[in-house]
């Protein structure tokens, strides 16, 4: 299969983006990532902050500073490097 | 804080900041050198809305867009004063706000419809297309119910009655000459567009008037039916009069040439001071006449047009005075045309022709040769086409006046949002870009037409106290919108009663779980509001429908409404409490109201306790189902309160949208049997799942039971839903997709026959999936998914609406070559545009591959491309640029209002 040098390019592919993960990813920090890619997109996008702002009764600006806010540690601190997870 | 702007001025700068409450703050920075000492802030003024931006003008103008998202309307404020230079309040003092604007005076606003929660086409008012009821705004920024029209405002300046019902209208400055049926009247138009009758003046009134002219040199031309009037300028002077042998049927003036039809036959006469001489062709078999308008550099018109009666139009070269025409060109039609026109628009020059059947067929002329090219027809409506040309646009008269004029360098057809009218003539108003005369069935209108150019048409607005977000119509025009805002209570009214105003205002709280919220039935035609019901104790409305109960009790509410009809209920879903996240309330209910037959008042009938909250309710087969969380309920009308029939888990997390689905079932049934029978057919029903997408449910009313059967593969947070066919959904999604899901065919009958729902479990664990046919990202999320047809006798299309106020329609293909075309022209135009940011198909397929749909916008791109681009184009596509423009034309104009 890496005949064609398919692996390699997956290989930078992965490695340039986060979000995508490999072997070693723990469950905290991929749902961590998850979190965040979610709230970006929330914030990035107007419509979307408009549709969640008037359903919780706030300005389009507050409601983006607060996905903005919450992408800090979204998911709580990460577990110490002692603790094995699942 | 919401939006701040930076104003530097000679020696000092300071920051204008906006809070979310609308409160705008005036923040100075006292510094020395390079040193900040100090930051002082003093209330400013009070906004409705929260702006997006704001933006301060050298020339002492604040622009806040509060329009968009925020809701309201983008503002153009004039500085007052800068506020208290003396510093206002001191530190730690609170501040009241202002009532109105003091320290900022309104100059302009423009609306916005954004953001457009809920909205429908419906057509209430009985028009020719049908009109978008949008629920759009938030609590302070002018909530409103939005009635928008796909035609401009013409503004109605006078109105007075004539004593017969005119025929014509024609305008030489100042001179205005309506003609009837065997005389003329002759008005004098003042500076300000008021019109007298004129006694003294130099038109003949004896005859019908058909044309009139002004010449060079103050003199008028006029043709009659009885011929040409040579009416010079000089007082006292002699009229010069040329009569027609058999009577003049039909005649156009431009500059000093005369076209007149007289038996059928049409003549060109040169008209010199003093003369009138005859030109030595004529063309026969002539019904209407047109001439091209004369150039400012030019004395005579270049073109005449003649519409004959063998079904063609003919376009010939006017050479000097005295010399023969030639014929430039023909174009065959499929009747006798009714009218004709040419006008000078965005500069070409267009020759018009109005069918009797109601076809609008628009050719553009070469101005050198006097070839047609670019032939286009459009449909306007079961009527004669009467085509006027004014000074840079044209009227085409239907039964919806339509303008053809300018906007950005395009050819673009409006309609106007007024009453038929008759014949149309242009006038002079002070203060006025554009105005006309016109006469409609016995009376003459002025009318104004400035605001051709609004994208976003007519818009009549009815407004409400606080954010709208359900809505429901009655047959007689009115409307129940539902009304809600978070994090508000109701204000205690402190201020006296009588002031309508303050009883439906709120004050913002910062707590989670309170709402205010209201129920409003409001009448579409008229604006006003029939019946208020005000919700208490932080109760809100989470869902609302109207429901006919197949078994009605008798209350003693009916005795009040006279008809025979079954009574229409409306089903209010409310919560107290309600907390968004996690999703739970203190209490949950139905409240029952009747609604009265001429749609005025909302009577309440019951209160039935419910679990959990009603997110959802929809009326199926006489009985009303209730969304609690992940089950279904169904209920039937009882005399205290609901009675609950079945109830079933259905989805895998949180119901949020039902919508009934047509269902013709292939057994045979036996239809004589009794009604209570044609009862117990098992009813389908589209389920939403709150993030698992839609699920297509039948519930037979004959076991109470609710089964699964068609479920969905991909994971869809859908906001609208709308059944296209029997086994079709298109759906659209909060984050801006839109979709089209079909049942695979293998699997159609399957479901179709009636034993399925007995056999297979409420959640089956082999279920049919969906086989989603298109996929597209619209881009903001999706608040309204209908089909409809949007123009007289054009097919249905699927218009969905945005969030931010986006209204769009997804036209299908049935051809093949169109979709070729299409799907081929789509690349060319994505490789030639560079869009600087993003890649077309990447944006498209944000989510999921985009699947069979062409994105139109991108495709009318291709006319604002350079000639010699859409000539490679073209080539590359096999077909020549002016079909492919001609293409995109159709499809709009044919499907849509374009």
């Amino acid at each position: 299969m890496d005949k064609f040098g398919m692996h390699s390019q997956t290989e930078q592919l992965f490695a340039r983006h986060p979000g995508t993960g490999n072997a070693d990813t723990t469950k905290h920090t991929w749902l961590t990532n998850q979190h965040l890619d979610t709230y970006a997109h929330i914030a990035s996008n107007r419509g979307l902050t408009a549709y969640i702002a008037i359903a919780e009764g706030e300005s389009v600006e507050e409601t983006r500073l607060k996905m903005l806010r919450r992408m800090i540690e979204p998911c709580g601190p990460p577990p110490s490097s002692a603790e094995k997870d699942v | 804080l919401v939006a701040h702007a930076v104003h530097r001025m000679r020696q000092a700068f300071f920051i204008l900041a906006q809070g979310t409450l609308g409160d705008l703050y005036k923040v100075t920075v006292a510094y020395s050198g390079a040193q900040v000492t100090g930051l002082h802030v003093a209330y400013f003024d009070t906004l409705p809305g929260c702006a997006s931006a704001l933006c301060i003008l050298r020339a002492g103008f604040l622009f806040a867009a509060c329009g968009g998202d925020g809701g309201g309307a983008h503002r153009l404020l004039q500085f007052a004063d800068l506020g208290d230079e003396s510093g206002g309040a001191a530190e730690g003092e609170t501040f009241v706000p202002h009532d109105g604007l003091r320290s900022l005076a309104p100059v302009d606003e423009l609306d916005c419809p954004a953001p457009v929660v809920r909205a429908r086409m419906l057509n209430l008012a009985q028009e020719l297309a049908p009109q978008m009821y949008a629920l759009g705004g938030r609590t302070g920024a002018h909530p409103a119910l939005r009635i928008v029209r796909r035609a401009a405002d013409a503004l109605e300046l006078a109105a007075s009655e004539l004593p017969a019902r005119a025929l014509h209208v024609f305008r030489a400055h100042p001179w205005v000459a309506v003609s009837f049926a065997r005389h003329t009247l002759v008005l004098r138009a003042a500076s300000d567009g008021a019109l007298q009758e004129a006694s003294e003046h130099p038109l003949a009134t004896d005859h019908q008037t058909l044309a009139l002219c002004a010449l060079p040199g103050a003199a008028l031309l006029q043709a009659t039916s009885a011929g040409l009037v040579l009416a010079p300028s000089a007082p006292g002077a002699r009229r010069f009069e040329w009569a027609a042998a058999g009577g003049v049927s039909a005649a156009a003036l431009a500059g000093a040439t005369a076209l007149v039809v007289d038996g059928g036959c049409a003549r060109v006469l040169d008209v010199r001071p003093g003369e009138i001489s005859e030109r030595p062709d004529a063309i026969d078999a002539a019904e209407c006449v047109a001439l091209s308008p004369v150039d400012p550099g030019q004395r005579a018109p270049r073109f005449a047009a003649v519409g004959c009666s063998d079904g063609s139009v003919r376009v010939y070269l006017l050479g000097a005075p005295g010399s023969p025409i030639s014929l430039a060109a023909l174009q065959a039609l499929s009747e006798a045309p009714a009218s004709v026109a040419m006008a000078r628009i965005a500069g070409q020059m267009l020759l018009f022709v109005g069918l009797p059947s109601g076809v609008l067929v628009r050719a553009r002329v070469d101005e050198v040769s006097g070839e047609l090219s670019s032939v286009r027809s459009r449909f306007l409506g079961p009527h004669a086409v009467l085509v006027r040309a004014l000074d840079g646009v044209l009227v085409a008269l239907a039964p919806q006046p339509w303008v053809c004029h300018a906007v950005r360098g395009c050819v673009t057809m409006t309609p106007l949002a007024y009453d038929a009218l008759d014949d149309v003539a242009p006038l002079e108003v002070d203060g006025v870009e554009r105005a006309l005369v016109a006469v409609a069935q016995g009376s003459l209108r002025v009318l104004a037409l400035d605001r051709l150019d609004s994208p976003e048409g007519s818009v009549a607005a009815i407004p409400l106290s606080l954010t709208p977000r359900i809505m429901h119509a009655h047959a007689s025009g009115h409307f129940a919108v539902v009304e809600a805002e978070h994090r508000a209570q109701w204000a205690h009214n402190t201020a006296g009663d009588g002031d309508v105003e303050a009883e439906y205002a709120v004050s913002r709280t910062c707590e989670e779980a309170s709402w205010a919220a209201l129920v409003r039935v409001v009448n579409a035609f008229d604006g006003s509001t029939t019946h208020v019901e005000k919700l208490r104790d932080s109760w809100t409305v989470v869902s609302m429908t109207t429901v006919t109960f197949a078994s009605t009790v008798p209350d003693q509410n009916q005795n009040q409404d006279d008809s025979d009809a079954p009574p229409l209920y409306l089903a209010l879903g409310c919560a107290r409490n309600m907390r968004l996240r996690p999703r739970s309330c203190e209490a949950a209910e139905i409240r029952l109201f009747r609604w009265s037959a001429d749609g005025r008042r909302l009577l309440h009938v019951h209160t039935t306790p419910l679990d959990d909250i009603p997110q959802a309710l929809v009326c199926l087969a006489g009985h009303l189902v209730v969304a609690q969380g992940p089950a279904l309920r169904v209920y039937a009308m009882g005399r205290r309160q609901l009675l609950k029939r079945a109830h079933a888990i259905v989805a895998p997390h949180m119901v949020t949208l039902l919508e009934p689905a047509t269902y013709t079932p292939t057994s045979t049934v036996d239809l004589s049997s009794s009604s209570s029978a044609a009862g117990l057919l098992p009813q389908r029903l589209l389920v939403a799942d709150v993030q698992e997408s839609v699920m297509l449910v039948e519930y037979s009313p004959a076991t109470h039971a609710f089964c699964v059967l068609v479920a969905d593969s991909v994971p869809r947070y859908l906001t609208v839903l709308s059944m296209l066919d029997e086994h079709t959904v298109a759906a659209g999604d909060k984050f801006g997709n839109l979709c089209v899901l079909r049942v695979p065919e293998r699997a159609q009958r399957y479901i179709d026959s009636s034993a399925v729902s007995s056999t297979v479990a409420v959640r089956p664990t082999d279920p049919v999936l969906w086989d989603a046919l298109c996929e597209y990202h619209v881009g903001d999320p999706l608040t309204m998914l209908q089909p409809c047809a949007l123009a007289p006798a054009a097919r249905s299309v699927l218009t969905y609406a945005t969030l931010r106020g986006a209204l769009m329609a997804a036209i299908p293909l049935p051809a093949r070559r169109d979709i070729d075309l299409l799907v081929r022209l789509e690349l060319a135009m994505r490789e030639l545009l560079e869009l600087p940011v993003r890649d077309h198909i990447k944006y498209r397929s944000s989510f999921m591959p985009v699947k069979a749909v062409v994105d139109g916008d991108l495709c009318e791109m291709f006319d604002c491309l350079e000639l010699h681009v859409r000539e490679n184009v073209a080539q590359s596509l096999d077909r020549s640029v002016d079909d492919i423009s001609k293409k995109l034309h159709d499809l709009r104009s044919q499907y849509t209002f374009g």
